[in-house]
């Protein structure tokens, strides 16, 4: 959600600023498709998980790998737009450590309990899946490259809580700045 | 009609188009806990 909130208040920022929504028809944007496939291919991974992480070898694991390599393919037929190059590298922070914890975005017990989302763990064991989420609940001592998992944590009363990993804040940042420009440009 | 021919307008479903795949990009390449605005 809180990725989807920064793109629509980027929409709105630019438009306040004089920018024009019209713009966005000249954006030379390609393969746009493959962008929309790899969306639905993570809602449907979130909405039928498997409760515990089976690893790569299992057969949703691998489609949300595949999901990504689509999404970097998106990233090089479009390098040229602004900010493009933000994005990629927060979609390969996230994928790295999604593919070195067996898949899935890691996530802490504790963070967890922060947001208050404690329920949503399928499970009670280690490598559980989170519900509406890409997701798995790890320790943190047993997350390889933990500081580029799902640690900044923005508890209630934000009427968002949420915990995002740094390859989000790139993401939202390079979303930002694409819409800025491309609303704003002559 | 008039509306249906607004909606048809090619500079309108292009706009759509493109803020759909940006959204879909950013949704589908970040991973916060939640996804999409689907956790309650």
């Amino acid at each position: 959600m809180i990725l989807a909130v920064a793109v629509l208040i980027a929409v709105g920022i630019a438009l306040m600023r004089g920018g024009s929504l019209k713009r966005l028809a000249d954006v030379p944007l390609k393969a746009g498709w493959v962008a929309l496939v790899a969306f639905g291919l993570q809602v449907y991974l979130i909405y039928f998980p498997e409760t515990v992480n089976q690893g790569l070898g299992s057969p949703r694991a691998a489609l949300l790998a595949f999901s990504y390599l689509l999404l970097f393919i998106f990233v090089a037929r479009n390098r040229a737009l602004p900010a493009m190059a933000f994005i990629g590298a927060g979609m390969l922070a996230n994928f790295s450590v999604m593919l070195l914890n067996g898949g899935y975005m890691p996530i802490t017990p504790e963070a967890l309990e922060q947001v208050g989302h404690a329920r949503r763990a399928m499970s009670t064991e280690p490598g559980a899946r989170v519900t509406m989420s890409k997701d798995i609940v790890l320790p943190r001592e047993a997350t390889v490259a933990w500081w580029l998992s799902d640690i900044f944590v923005v508890p209630p009363p934000f009427p968002l809580p949420t915990v995002f990993s740094f390859g989000d804040v790139l993401i939202a940042f390079g979303a930002i700045w694409l819409i800025q420009t491309a609303m704003r440009a002559a | 009609m008039k509306n249906l021919n607004q909606l048809a307008n090619p500079t309108l479903v292009r706009v759509i188009y493109v803020l759909l795949a940006l959204l879909a990009m950013a949704l589908a390449g970040g991973a916060p806990d939640g996804f999409g605005g689907f956790t309650g």
